[in-house]
């Protein structure tokens, strides 16, 4: 009878099925290439507001490509965002939130700065040049774009969906969708930091 | 307590809460008139029975910017009716919009209307359908009230007041 036991034990193992492995709530990039460059100068009077990705290794980078006139997709994910802040607990030392405006036209790093920390005063805000703006949507392989008249104040902003979460070692990792819940994204930030 | 009463009980307590506290008022052409005292008197201040604003909610947001407000509207109507038409004084328009995921873009586009059938519900909700404010004429911030008058292909009409909190 034991050996009976212990030949099946084998024989999950050899299946692969001894190796459990928790999924990931985002959407896992494989394989985990190094970041794509982001370099934003900000605000001259404003340091806060100066990005250099390539400057945060060894923390977790969570970033999102909004607008701060977005009155529905963005305030759910930066609320969705300071709820799984405050899952992670007190020490959330390691994880940099960063809010960076595809709309420069309206935003200034401040009003993108100003705004983040509406949400949770650990998050920043910035916001791109024209020419920054084109950089970094070559680099990162996304699109943003005015929609309705972008002479007026009330155009709106095509941009990325997903929450982009570069690991420690400067690698983009995973792309969390919208409607992820805030629980789930702290269990996807936990592992990673 | 089978889950099934206990969603029973928290839904009839929001729709009790919802009259309650008077997060909405009722509206038709044909009801009654109001006092000539309503701050709100026009064809849409009046009465109708059989709709119901349930949770009704705005984010909070600064002078200047946009923002959404968000509500089920309940029907107990015997017939289906849309609703097409959206007003407020906090903002310089109103307009309602329906976010939309389109590969792996978010966008928003400005909708006509939206269906509520009868004796059904119309969500609006985060990351879909809701009312946008454009160009706050003041800051919202939690605990103000936002009022917001909703209008329907019926000419039946709801003003609900929304309270301003981070969700």
């Amino acid at each position: 009878m034991r050996s009976v036991v212990r030949i099946t034990l084998l024989w999950f193992s050899a299946l692969g099925l001894g190796c459990v492995e928790r999924p990931w709530h985002g959407i896992v990039r494989s394989p985990a290439d190094p970041a794509p460059s982001l370099v934003l100068a900000g605000a001259a009077d404003r340091p806060e507001t100066r990005v250099r990705l390539d400057s945060l290794r060894g923390q977790v980078v969570v970033l999102y490509f909004g607008y701060t006139h977005c009155p529905d997709v963005c305030p759910t994910t930066l609320s969705d965002w300071a709820r799984a802040k405050r899952a992670l607990g007190a020490d959330t030392t390691g994880i940099r939130w960063i809010f960076v405006s595809v709309d420069p036209t309206r935003d200034t790093p401040a009003d993108a700065d100003a705004y983040a920390r509406q949400f949770d005063p650990a998050f920043r805000g910035t916001a791109p040049t024209d020419a920054e703006l084109a950089l970094l949507l070559a680099d990162w392989s996304i699109a943003a774009y005015p929609e309705g008249d972008p002479r007026t104040p009330d155009y709106t902003v095509a941009h990325p969906a997903h929450t982009f979460v570069v690991d420690a070692e400067g690698r983009f990792r995973l792309m969390i969708p919208p409607g992820v819940r805030a629980d789930d994204i702290a269990d996807d930030l936990r592992r990673l930091r | 307590m089978t889950s099934r009463t206990i969603y029973a009980a928290c839904a009839s307590g929001l729709i009790f809460w919802g009259a309650a506290c008077g997060g909405a008022e009722q509206a038709t052409p044909e009801g009654r008139p109001t006092t000539p005292t309503d701050s709100v008197a026009s064809p849409s201040a009046m009465t109708s029975p059989g709709l119901t604003a349930v949770e009704p909610w705005a984010r909070p947001a600064d002078a200047g910017k946009n923002t959404a407000v968000y509500v089920q509207l309940e029907s107990a109507l015997p017939e289906g009716d849309s609703l097409t038409g959206v007003r407020s004084e906090a903002a310089e328009r109103t307009e309602l919009h329906e976010s939309v995921m389109e590969g792996e873009m978010m966008r928003m586009r400005p909708v006509a209307g939206f269906a509520l059938p009868a004796g059904g519900r119309l969500e609006l909700r985060p990351m879909g359908a809701h009312v946008m404010l454009l160009r706050l004429r003041d800051p919202l911030v939690p605990g103000d009230t936002v009022a917001v008058t909703f209008e329907f292909a019926s000419g039946r009409s709801l003003v609900v007041r929304a309270g301003v909190r981070t969700p």
